[in-house]
């Protein structure tokens, strides 16, 4: 289902521009350690890398992603990085606001905590979406950036 | 692996566990950060029990216990951060998300059905049949020694329904969840199947309710000590206090991937009920959960305990009716 607007709610969209054109083969074999991770699987199809996660372990540097896919796009004169990560757990952080005050409507009786809960998950949202894009632009970054300097692309 | 013999047990053998207090690592660095990781737990007991024990009846109150509860969550994040028992331990955004997701569920759901259906409920029924006479000797004793009776009480009776819950397959459906958790820290004693969270509170707390005093000591005394169960800071703990008293570090062995590791330390506050029953493993574990350290998502948490009770009922159903066919000779 592509919902472009909505999806921006739990989807992690970015680009990084590689100043040294690198083949999209290079250029994994530099991310792919963030890959060897327990529960995660993926595949190489030619440009793309398709991963998709199982049960990631709380230090799993992607653990906030399930699945995505990851891409080299090169118009011959330049080459960039692109990603496209879908993360249930930023999905789960958005409506946990509304399942505490459908609590709070719910039981009627000292709704305070309800409320409060909403309140931090809406903060934790916030700062969730901010952050962890924030964090795997910065791995992905410091992994291609091991020899070479890499421009970047604020991810949307 | 070999492990270590405990008594009958040898614990250790399926995933690495570290025996004995000479064998834990100590608290890295300066006199000074050396002084705060050795005596906080004391000093914030010591100041704690102080508090209630003088303090005037204008300020002793629940709403107060409320604020010195969140402050001093407050106060353990920032330990957590400054000083980690281990790396792989550390606070996660997801993490964070998850936990609070189970302390939001304990502090609304779990909390109203207690106070209708559970402890809250019965205690209510028991107090209406109570006759106060026959119980004026207790409000006779120190302050003091009524709010240890208090946490003694309820931790005692906690104890068992935790062993209960490692010893009975129905208990332990509940529980099991609770014990796929990978790392300790100060949120994760919430997270696990809200039918468990309910069942672990049954307890008979509430029935001091009508010594106030008393009961807040109690439950100032129960978070001084059993907060740090699933605190991922290291400490160089006391002699007496890790004698006495549950610590991370026991309670990280209760958490060992290892199996025989996990039967032990079952108190919440004091350790020293384990000693009496031959539970306890003086020790701590770094690799924590079930199946190898899988961890489990909050769906599979929620559904785990109805899901694999069907899956045994049918298991046990199938054996029982359709008997395995044995080829004639």
């Amino acid at each position: 289902m592509d919902l472009p607007l909505i999806d921006r709610i739990w989807r992690v969209r970015g680009s990084l521009a590689l100043e040294v054109r690198r083949t999209p083969r290079d250029a994994f074999a530099r991310l792919d350690h963030l890959f060897r991770a327990v529960g995660t699987t993926f595949r190489i199809d030619g440009d793309t890398l398709a991963f998709s996660k199982k049960d990631p372990i709380a230090q799993d540097r992607m653990a906030i992603f399930n699945h995505g896919a990851l891409w080299v796009e090169d118009d011959g004169q330049s080459a960039e990085l692109r990603y496209d990560l879908n993360s249930p757990t930023l999905r789960l952080c958005f409506f946990l606001p509304f399942l505490f005050l459908g609590i709070a409507w719910l039981l009627k009786e000292s709704r305070n905590p309800a409320f409060v809960f909403a309140g931090i998950f809406t903060v934790l949202y916030v700062v969730g979406r901010i952050l962890e894009p924030w964090l795997i632009r910065s791995a992905f970054r410091k992994s291609l950036a091991d020899a070479e300097s890499v421009a970047e692309t604020a991810p949307v | 692996m070999d492990g270590v013999r405990v008594g009958k047990r040898l614990i250790g053998t399926q995933s690495p566990v570290t025996v004995g207090w000479e064998n834990i690592p100590r608290v890295e660095g300066g006199p000074v950060k050396q002084f705060v990781f050795t005596w906080f737990q004391p000093a914030v007991l010591i100041a704690l029990v102080t508090f209630w024990l003088c303090a005037p009846d204008s300020i002793a109150k629940a709403s107060t216990a409320i604020g010195i509860g969140i402050g001093f969550k407050a106060l353990l994040y920032c330990l957590e951060w400054v000083n980690p028992r281990h790396d792989s331990w550390r606070l996660t955004w997801k993490e964070l998300v998850t936990d609070l997701f189970y302390v939001g569920i304990s502090y609304t759901l779990v909390k109203y059905a207690g106070k209708h259906i559970g402890s809250d409920a019965m205690v209510g029924a028991i107090q209406h049949a109570f006759d106060w006479e026959k119980f004026s000797w207790f409000k006779e004793m120190p302050l003091l020694v009524q709010a240890f009776l208090i946490s003694f009480i309820f931790d005692f009776g906690q104890y068992w329904m935790h062993r209960g819950m490692h010893n009975w397959y129905p208990l332990w459906l509940t529980h099991s969840v609770h014990h796929y958790i990978t790392q300790l820290n100060i949120n994760k004693g919430a997270v696990g199947n809200p039918v468990e969270l309910f069942l672990i509170g049954l307890g008979i707390g509430g029935f001091f309710d009508f010594l106030p005093r008393a009961a807040l000591l109690a439950g100032a005394i129960g978070m001084a000590v059993g907060t740090y169960q699933h605190i991922n800071v290291r400490f160089n703990t006391p002699r007496l206090w890790r004698f006495l008293f549950n610590t991370t570090e026991h309670h990280s062995v209760h958490h060992s991937q290892d199996f025989e590791a996990s039967r032990s330390n079952y108190a919440g506050t004091y350790i020293f009920i384990d000693r009496m029953f031959g539970t306890c493993v003086d020790g701590e574990a770094e690799l924590l959960g079930m199946e190898g350290g899988r961890r489990m998502s909050i769906r599979e948490q929620m559904t785990y305990p109805f899901t694999e009770a069907w899956r045994t009922t049918k298991s046990a159903v199938q054996v029982r009716f359709q008997p395995t066919a044995v080829p004639a000779e």
